[in-house]
């Protein structure tokens, strides 16, 4: 492979291996707990996060991370105390974090390129100390992720009997709604603010097709997400598109393969059992 | 009576959502090693009675004790809960053994791996429940009753004093429930439980509890089944139209909807 002699693309290569892990990692929760509405806001309000730092001559890393924590725990907040409802927060939230983005950049006075490398990804583009970021937080999500292990699955699981056997359940939810925040910001750079969804949802919903296994599933999400970030990096190059993109669709059309030879015919059932309101 | 012989003390509870009471001036003592049925219609609060028990919700006012001890002081106060099966997602990719040992994890503390101990309970806990060939199944491939015990399982991995049922039986038939009732009366017997269960069955619940209370906002009676199960009860729980009638052993209860109300 005579294209990995250049450090862009090795680069590039490292970064679609770690993006492809934490994001296939953390979207099993998502899937299991529900949360991929959530994700999409978390996502969007990093556009705020970037714009502004752009303004600002900060690190768009560190703005980002403060909308995605602040939009991540927001809804978190709102959702428990049940005024509004989840998914309305989300929603404006979402498009109101997007919009106050929009209008910074219209500040910028001019095309940024840089920017529509956020919004769509630009792996290519990855600097060493961009990777080295990623590195960093990819490790501490997934050291995270192993300590916590049996909390995690337990309140994605049965968040009221966690707390029964005395679990703090509404810190370590809040946790989880952060250990996404960060995956989101780690991962735009690689695959872009509108797609960083479809890599943390699809490949975890590929493997959901395909056990009944929960410590299976991690590693077959795992090992599909990262499969179709590096196949979707070497593809793009051959085809010459981008790579984001490319990515995306690689795991969209694993996944509906996954649908159609699932033993189990899940497709159709992918839906939470949501609890009658208690009384 | 003395107070190690309370399992459960309530005085004075009221608990609202909002601008709603759900609960008014509950009262109630459970004696050590009794087995009570909480009876009542939909939305008569049994479910937030349980919360307000194990310490979910707190009440507006009113004092909980729990073995003598304030509920919220000191965390885990040993109760086993047995949720309605309706808030398990049996898509969920865990297995049963994976399930009962979610029963342990409070007591095996954060970040720390389940140990030999733990493994025990969790085999004695399958044992009790008699579902040990089952542990390595999906939550899904099981039937209700067997995801019932399952729940039941997780509760009593936890090495509980009180055991606390939501509706265990409404998705078995009457034959598997009438089954339940009596191996819960078993495990009341063995491991030296006391069990309180909600219902909106009544004659299953009076032919097995020792103890009734009815519950619609406010608890009505509590006592002996064959004292509090009458006429009157029922009329001030499911409204008029509600009819009890005795015949043979097994009595039972038709509620007649009046045409001007809702469910």
């Amino acid at each position: 492979m005579d294209i990995l002699q250049y450090a862009f693309m090795q680069r590039a290569l490292i970064s679609a291996v770690v993006v492809g892990t934490v994001c296939s990692v953390i979207g099993v929760y998502v899937i299991l707990k529900g949360l991929s509405f959530i994700g999409a806001g978390i996502a969007h309000a990093s556009f705020g996060g970037v714009a502004l730092g752009f303004i600002l001559g900060w690190n768009l890393v560190g703005t980002a991370l403060i909308f995605c924590l602040a939009t991540a725990w927001g809804v978190g907040l709102v959702s428990r105390k049940g005024r509004i409802r989840e998914d309305v927060a989300i929603g404006i939230l979402f498009s109101a974090t997007m919009a106050l983005g929009i209008l910074l950049v219209s500040l910028l006075k001019g095309y940024n390129v840089d920017l529509i490398g956020f919004l769509f990804g630009s792996v290519l583009a990855v600097t060493p100390e961009d990777l080295w970021l990623t590195v960093v937080l990819a490790l501490a999500i997934l050291l995270v992720v192993g300590l916590l292990y049996k909390e995690l699955l337990f309140i994605t699981f049965d968040t009221e009997m966690a707390q029964v056997v005395g679990l703090p359940a509404t810190a370590l939810y809040f946790l989880l709604l952060g250990l996404m925040a960060v995956t989101i910001v780690v991962s735009i750079k690689v695959v872009g603010i509108i797609l960083v969804e479809a890599l943390i949802v699809t490949p975890a919903a590929t493997a959901y097709q395909l056990t009944t296994d929960f410590r299976r599933m991690m590693v077959l999400s795992v090992a599909i997400g990262v499969g179709a970030a590096v196949a979707g990096l070497f593809f793009s190059y051959w085809l010459n598109t981008p790579s984001g993109g490319t990515m995306v669709l690689t795991a969209t059309i694993v996944f509906f393969l996954a649908a159609l030879l699932s033993p189990k015919k899940r497709l159709l059932r992918l839906t939470r059992v949501i609890g009658k309101p208690s009384t | 009576m003395g107070e190690q012989e309370l399992a459960v003390e309530l005085e004075h509870v009221f608990v609202s959502y909002g601008q709603y009471l759900v609960l008014e001036d509950i009262s109630l003592q459970v004696r050590r090693g009794e087995f009570v049925g909480i009876l009542g219609p939909n939305g008569a609060g049994k479910s937030t009675l349980f919360k307000v028990i194990l310490g979910l919700i707190k009440p507006l006012s009113g004092k909980v004790r729990i073995f003598g001890k304030p509920q919220g002081t000191n965390g885990v106060l040993g109760i086993g809960y047995v949720p309605q099966i309706s808030q398990i997602d049996p898509n969920f990719p865990v297995c049963v053994w994976d399930v009962v040992m979610m029963g342990r994890y409070g007591r095996i503390g954060l970040v720390r791996r389940p140990g030999q101990e733990d493994r025990e309970a969790v085999w004695r806990a399958l044992e009790r429940v008699g579902i040990k060939d089952l542990a390595s199944r999906q939550i899904g491939q099981l039937s209700g009753g067997q995801r019932q015990r399952v729940l039941v399982a997780r509760a009593l991995a936890l090495e509980p004093g009180l055991l606390l049922l939501d509706e265990p039986t409404s998705s078995m038939d009457v034959t598997v429930a009438e089954g339940f009732y009596e191996f819960l009366n078993e495990i009341r017997d063995s491991l030296e439980l006391t069990i309180l269960l909600v219902s909106h069955d009544v004659t299953v619940v009076s032919q097995y509890t020792d103890q009734v209370a009815c519950l619609n906002r406010l608890l009505i009676v509590h006592g002996k089944p064959d004292e509090v199960i009458n006429q009157a009860t029922l009329e001030c729980m499911y409204g008029h139209g509600a009819m009890y009638f005795a015949h043979g052993d097994v009595p039972h209860m038709v509620v007649r909807k009046p045409p001007n109300e809702g469910a």
